[in-house]
């Protein structure tokens, strides 16, 4: 009898344990070690120095300086631990790849074992010689399968043994003093004096990062998370990791002090509101709303107390070190790092209609996106919950002190550096293809940005209230030909204030405001669609004409409320590169103020000449009625009455009209 | 000094809108209804339209969550969200034209202006659908929005605490 021998059928390897989910166990330990790392610093700072001695010094001392060495320890223990953690995890990515490859190789190898044995089946007499030969073949490539496997779980079960053997060896108060003065462990304080020096050079910060070892790079992440998670050069995994650790230790803290029955200060109210914000911002990436995505989401800055605590906030989706085209949304007015979430649900957006506009192109397009929502600058910011008069002289203090020239310009190049950071970090060699988008107030400041040569690639300006002071003609921003796109809602009341002239010609406001309208025909830029938005009245100005029309151009479409998103659309396409599926409408022919000129005309005409009017009509209706039952001398004075009040009202429209021309002043 | 002038002139005007709705809580944008009303109507809406819509594309799975979020002018609240709704590929035509037939049957009021769309809407309530390849294959993208809507007192520590909480699974 003719034996062929087939190897056995090849079973799955159980996946492993350890998941991407698993991170947030370093990120646990990493923002307890920050947190008792700071505690540490402050307890250094309070203790004895070194040098000091004597009764009175100790006495005083004494305790302190015991639960500096104390604090010290346990931070060098959780740095330890912390590190171990960092690269077990490391391991596990790695593993878990290979794990992939192995059971795509098993896949294939059950495959033609599965074809072998259908042969084998039919074989006639002639042919078994060549299936004994496939058969040998096979199980020899069924052996080296079965050795490689032995060998990637020998593999797995080292890393844990010594990333178990890492923990246990700091697990005990002696050994963490042992760690601290370890004179291996990393010099941190002179790790973020080095980091500082090299300040906004993001190519050599990036260099130097890249240069330091994985202990190193795990200290300083622990000990000066602030200052790592925004540094602009810094690869965007690690500032998140650092800028994660940092909001989950602050949202501990505050919790904290609520729970002890303590009420929060109006600043550590803002605090934990912008540490909630980013939180949830990242969370948006993984809600159901999102998650099938599949988009990772990174807190690229986190500055709570920045700007007399609006703070400084920016989470991307999807990692601008890999990705093919990165976008970075600039809000506008009223937005601060207590709503980065809501921002960044715009982003979330967008990056959607981006990898949906390029699957949709013939043939659809492949490559990777990120968008960022970027709040890194002093917007505008009025608390829109004032409700005693302190506070809203508090809110409009703020409006008025930070919209000058000087913050605009503060805040263009701090976009100008975050750009620079990312086209540092990226990787492979090459920059991204980057996008900057300025929405409302963020449209100006990115306008500096750009005349102040930002390196992206292409720039969108959107809800725009002038394209910054200086800028006339899209040439002054200094981008690319071409690569200017404006997209301006006729009934976006923030889009009337641009112009060459101020809003009162003539006047000492006779310069320029926030700049020109970049909408114009003339200023050279290529206008895009977007939907116009509902005319309003009155009240409207804020519901409909701020509320919904100002920030409704990255929202899908809203039956409710009539509006399309052709505005999402078109930058999803300028984001994406596919800039020949944008057409330029030609932009406006008519001046940005025209449209205020013309709305409040239509008030005043709506709001006090109407109701004058009206007002002489049921006067004109009564006296009509009354007039059927009375005598014919009635009647001429009726007429003369009438004939007083028309001259009357003719000559309140005529005074209107010349005070109001169809084009004011 | 002529360019700090103007610049004071534009930002009064702007500063104006922003007062406006400091001040006048009572005139711009307060809510007639209480957000669990909203609520309720938005939810309502939403949990009748999605398995009119399972149903015309034969679904195999849905998710949908909402919830209370500021609004993005950072003025008032609104309860939104959204999720997916995986189905077998299918003509694309053909699958839309059975999602507004479903939809605009059971009375939800037709209100598509993009095509690849479907977008209804009811009282005050705009939900979306349309195909999205970001979600993977066969997969839509399922929008919905109520009114931005300002709240006081109660009614404000309510849509604050469950921004807070997060959104909440409406379906399955």
């Amino acid at each position: 009898m003719t034996t062929i021998q087939v190897p056995a059928w090849l079973p799955t390897e159980p996946e492993l344990e350890v998941t991407e989910a698993s991170s947030a166990i370093l990120t646990d330990v990493r923002a307890a070690a920050t947190a008792v790392s700071d505690v540490a610093e402050w307890a250094r700072a309070n203790g004895a120095p070194a040098d000091f001695s004597g009764d009175a010094a100790e006495a005083a001392d004494h305790a302190v300086t015991r639960f500096a060495t104390d604090t010290d320890a346990v931070s060098a223990a959780l740095e330890r631990g912390a590190l171990a953690i960092d690269r077990f995890l490391t391991q596990m990515r790695q593993r878990r790849a290979e794990r992939e490859e192995l059971m795509e190789r098993r896949q294939s190898l059950n495959g033609h074992r599965e074809s072998l044995l259908s042969r084998i089946e039919t074989a006639t007499e002639d042919q078994v010689p060549g299936l004994q030969a496939e058969a040998a073949q096979l199980r020899s490539r069924f052996d080296a399968y079965h050795k490689d496997l032995r060998t990637w779980r020998d593999r797995v079960d080292d890393n844990e043994r010594a990333a178990v053997r890492a923990l246990g060896a700091v697990d005990q108060l002696a050994e963490g003093l042992a760690a601290a003065k370890d004179s291996s462990r990393a010099d941190t304080d002179a790790l973020a004096a080095e980091l500082r020096r090299l300040g906004t050079d993001t190519d050599a910060v990036n260099s130097w990062w890249n240069g330091l070892s994985q202990a190193e790079r795990n200290a300083l992440m622990i000990s000066d998370a602030d200052l790592v998670g925004n540094t602009n050069g810094i690869p965007t995994g690690d500032r998140h990791e650092a800028n994660t650790s940092a909001v989950q230790r602050d949202i501990e803290y505050l919790l904290g002090l609520q729970a002890s029955g303590q009420e929060l200060s109006a600043s550590e109210q803002r605090w934990l509101e912008n540490a909630r914000s980013i939180e949830l911002a990242v969370a948006n990436a993984q809600s159901i709303q999102f998650a099938d995505l599949g988009v990772n989401a990174f807190v690229m800055a986190y500055q709570p107390h920045a700007f007399g605590g609006d703070g400084i906030a920016a989470v991307a989706y999807g990692d601008p070190d890999t990705a093919d085209h990165t976008a970075v949304y600039v809000p506008g007015i009223m937005q601060d790092g207590t709503q980065i979430d809501e921002n960044g649900n715009q982003a979330l957006n967008l990056y959607e209609e981006t990898i949906n506009q390029m699957a949709a192109e013939d043939p659809p397009r492949a490559g990777s996106v990120s968008t960022i929502a970027w709040i890194g600058y002093d917007s505008p910011n009025f608390n829109p919950e004032s409700k005693m008069p302190w506070d809203l002289i508090d809110s409009g203090g703020d409006v008025g002190h930070t919209v000058t020239e000087a913050h605009a310009q503060a805040g263009g190049i701090a976009l100008s550096q975050f750009v620079d950071g990312i086209n540092s970090t990226h990787t492979g060699g090459d920059q991204p293809h980057l996008t900057v988008i300025g929405h409302s107030y963020g449209s100006t400041t990115s306008s500096y940005a750009a005349a102040a040569g930002m390196d992206a690639d292409s720039l969108v300006l959107i809800g725009s209230p002038g394209a910054s002071e200086g800028v006339h003609h899209v040439s002054d921003l200094n981008m690319p030909a071409g690569q200017v796109f404006v997209g301006a809602a006729d009934n976006d009341p923030v889009s009337w204030l641009g112009g060459k002239d101020g809003v009162f010609p003539g006047t000492w406001d006779d310069s320029l405001g926030l700049g020109a309208d970049p909408a114009q025909n003339d200023f050279g830029a290529i206008n895009f669609a977007v939907d116009n938005g509902q005319e309003f009245h009155g009240p409207g100005l804020v519901t409909t004409g701020f509320m919904e029309n100002h920030t409704s151009y990255f929202d899908d479409p809203d039956p409710a409320r009539g509006h399309t998103n052709e505005a999402v659309v078109n930058m999803a396409n300028i984001v994406s590169g596919n800039t020949d599926a944008v057409v330029d409408t030609g932009g406006r022919t008519q001046e940005a103020h025209d449209y205020l000129y013309d709305w409040v005309g239509g008030e005043v005409e709506h709001h006090v000449v109407q109701p004058v009017i009206d007002t002489y009509n049921d006067v004109h209706d009564g006296v009509v009625e009354t007039y059927e039952g009375v005598r014919d001398e009635v009647v001429e004075t009726y007429e003369g009455v009438r004939d007083g009040v028309d001259d009357a009202v003719d000559g309140a429209k005529n005074a209107w009209d010349d005070l109001w021309p169809d084009r004011w002043p | 000094m002529g360019t700090v002038f103007a610049m004071r002139t534009t930002l009064t005007i702007l500063w104006l809108a922003a007062l406006l709705v400091g001040a006048s809580a009572c005139s711009t944008g307060s809510d007639e209804v209480s957000p669990q009303d909203r609520e309720k109507q938005v939810v309502g809406a939403v949990t009748e339209a999605v398995p009119l819509v399972e149903q015309a594309l034969d679904a195999t799975q849905v998710t949908i969550g909402g919830g209370w979020s500021s609004c993005p002018s950072g003025v008032g609240h609104v309860y939104s969200g959204g999720g997916t709704i995986s189905a077998p590929a299918g003509n694309r035509d053909a699958q839309l034209s059975a999602v507004r037939t479903a939809l605009t049957d059971a009375g939800f009021e037709e209100g598509t202006l993009v095509e690849g769309h479907v977008s209804v809407s009811r009282d005050e309530v705009g939900m979306d659908f349309t195909p999205s390849a970001a979600r993977g294959p066969g997969a839509w993208a399922v929008s919905f929005k109520g009114p931005c809507k300002r709240y006081g007192g109660d009614d404000e520590q309510y849509v604050q605490d469950q921004n807070l909480e997060g959104e909440r699974t409406l379906l399955p």
